[in-house]
């Protein structure tokens, strides 16, 4: 979600000496970060081939093809990254996997940041008794096992791409309510604050139009940070069979075939693992790079 | 906060168990040796108390739990708590050598990243943090299982024994344990080693760092007996979450190695609808896990002379 906001290319007249946002200056510092740019640029082909994946990819991902030259080939030219036990084109499913893991891990940190800002805004600006109501439960919620609650409850109801995102999102929200409370509690202090409230706005105006956007920053970094996790929990859960079901197929559930052909076919491995691991090194990059540009002790 | 989390825990795992569709006599009869009528089903699960309301069996099996019996297993008819036991050790076993090797490679390769600030051994070092915080564990381990196993046949691919081992049998157990241990190691490794250095890198800006090293001491005895202990005072917290991490993290690197542990146990009771053991397996783990996060903030207050004392 930051990465669009962020992206947006800055013209090159607000370049010169005006004066600047804090959007102009973070990009500024967040350009001239390789590693974050690197990762930017890494998400922008991942996920444009996800988005364009049917134009994209050059065999139909769940064609089925039982000709024995079209079972567990190796990768070649024709298919970049091999063949699996049912002749499909693996290269054409990773693209289309790319494009749910990814929107999974998009939607459930889209769950995850809108339960923890909610609940995190409630309790940073309400006083006393709610507040720690609501950060004792953070703590229960915290200490369970979260994972394992997840396993059960993923293989109880039919898994599927939405029980999935909101399951993720449900178990991850806990930190970003934390960190959102924190700032808000910060804010409710500064002269601005008080600036909103004495001319007359009411309590919930001043949350959400006063305090909230001053608080974005943390926030955006949390979210991008957690959309890899998030990606990572979704391919975990689908190796162990309880996210996509098949014929559909996420990085994750594709590994899970290739657990059991490590020995004739380690291509069904290598290639969907690495796109995990590398999308979600670039949200990593990304989300540092940002934290880095939004910190305003980094100004120069 | 021990009591309300494992009551929570259960009260949850409970009402999604019970949500669920599916049966666990009607499994166990369908596939049993002889088909079974309507009546035998319905016989069956009065004698095992499921045709009461929910909450009259929540209460009856917290009742029980609280007692230390977790019931039995509908499948193998044999106590929860005894199949747990015998399934507990391997898992525990993978989980201490982890934690220990974790522990003790993470603050010595941390100390040594933070004395050697901006070296090439802490690029290494942070390069190498960043790769396992971004690689699936259950990626790596097949990974390492295709190269060391499937390639190389130096490593046996899962399992904790071999049905005929050639050779002792400790080497063959040792075999076995080697690639999990690297794979676990590794996703706890990087944790301590991230904790240490920053740990290590303000422990050696202090003001008494630089007065030790202000009235001549050695550069060694500064570093060893000034900044280094002083580096492990807020670590020790991390070995409480570590081991709840262990316990929570090691679910899909045993699934992996087909390790005849509790993630493998409790996979296989939630496949078969065996309800009493998913509570249990659930239970223990959440046990695990609530005491990790127990005697982090125990340490942590311990440590702490603030926090200790405004209690």
């Amino acid at each position: 979600m930051s990465a669009p906001a962020l992206s947006q290319p800055v013209p090159v007249a607000a370049l010169r000496r005006k004066e600047k946002s804090l959007w102009q200056y973070a990009w500024d510092r967040f350009r001239r970060n390789p590693l974050a740019l690197i990762g930017l640029l890494f998400l922008a082909v991942i996920m444009s081939a996800a988005v364009f994946a049917p134009l994209v990819a050059p065999y139909n991902p769940n064609a089925v093809s039982l000709a024995p030259d079209d079972l567990l080939q190796a990768p070649s030219m024709a298919h970049l990254f091999g063949t699996d036990e049912l002749g499909r084109d693996v290269f054409s499913r990773a693209l289309f996997g790319a494009r749910i893991s990814l929107l999974v891990g998009f939607v459930a940190t889209g769950v995850a940041i809108a339960i923890g800002v909610l609940v995190g805004a409630i309790a940073g600006s309400s006083s006393g008794k709610v507040d720690s109501v609501l950060m004792r439960g953070i703590d229960i919620l915290m200490s369970a096992p979260l994972f394992v609650l997840v396993m059960i409850s993923q293989i109880i109801i039919a898994p599927s791409i939405w029980s999935l995102m909101i399951v993720i999102g449900l178990i991850s929200w806990m930190d970003v309510a934390r960190l959102c409370r924190g700032e808000f509690l910060n804010l409710r202090s500064s002269e601005f604050v008080a600036a909103a409230k004495v001319v007359g706005n009411s309590g919930r105006r001043v949350a959400w139009r006063h305090v909230l956007p001053n608080a974005s920053g943390p926030i955006i970094v949390a979210a991008t940070l957690r959309i890899a996790e998030a990606i990572i929990l979704e391919s975990t859960l689908s190796f162990l069979g309880l996210g996509i079901q098949p014929p559909n197929a996420s990085l994750g559930s594709m590994l899970q075939k290739g657990l059991t052909r490590l020995q004739d076919a380690p291509w069904l491995v290598w290639f969907p693992g690495v796109l995990i691991a590398l999308t979600v090194l670039a949200f990593n990059f990304v989300g540092d790079g940002v934290r880095d540009a939004l910190d305003p002790k980094s100004i120069k | 906060m021990v009591i309300p989390t494992l009551f929570f825990v259960s009260l949850i795992s409970f009402a999604i168990i019970r949500a669920a569709p599916g049966d666990p006599v009607r499994m166990y009869t369908s596939s049993g040796m002889s088909k079974a009528d309507a009546e035998d089903v319905e016989r069956i699960r009065e004698n095992l108390g499921l045709n009461d309301p929910l909450p009259v069996q929540y209460v009856r099996w917290l009742e029980q739990a609280v007692q230390g019996n977790l019931g039995y297993s509908i499948v193998s008819h044999r106590p929860v708590t005894e199949l747990i036991a015998e399934k507990l050790p391997a898992s525990l076993s993978l989980m201490g050598i982890s934690l220990v090797l974790s522990m003790t490679l993470g603050i010595l390769i941390g100390s040594i990243a933070a004395v050697k600030r901006y070296s090439l051994f802490d690029y290494a070092t942070t390069i190498f943090a960043f790769l396992g915080s971004s690689l699936p564990s259950f990626w790596l381990s097949m990974i390492l299982i295709w190269f060391f196993a499937v390639r190389l046949g130096w490593l046996p691919t899962g399992q904790m024994h071999s049905f005929r081992p050639s050779g002792p049998v400790w080497l063959d157990t040792a075999k076995h344990f080697v690639l999990p241990v690297i794979v676990t190691s590794y996703v706890g490794l990087i944790v301590w080693v991230r904790y240490q250095r920053s740990s290590m890198i303000e422990a050696l800006n202090q003001d008494y760092v630089r007065t030790a090293r202000a009235k001549g001491l050695n550069s060694k005895a500064v570093l060893y007996r000034h900044a280094w202990r002083n580096s492990l005072v807020p670590i020790v917290t991390l070995f409480g979450f570590s081991i709840a991490n262990l316990v929570a993290g090691s679910y899909v690197i045993e699934y992996v190695f087909s390790w005849p542990g509790m993630a493998n146990f409790g996979f296989d009771a939630i496949l078969k609808r065996d309800y009493p053991v998913i509570m249990g397996v659930t239970l223990v783990s959440s046990i695990f896990i609530i005491t990790g996060n127990l005697i982090a903030d125990i340490c942590y207050m311990f440590i702490n002379p603030q926090i200790r004392n405004s209690r």
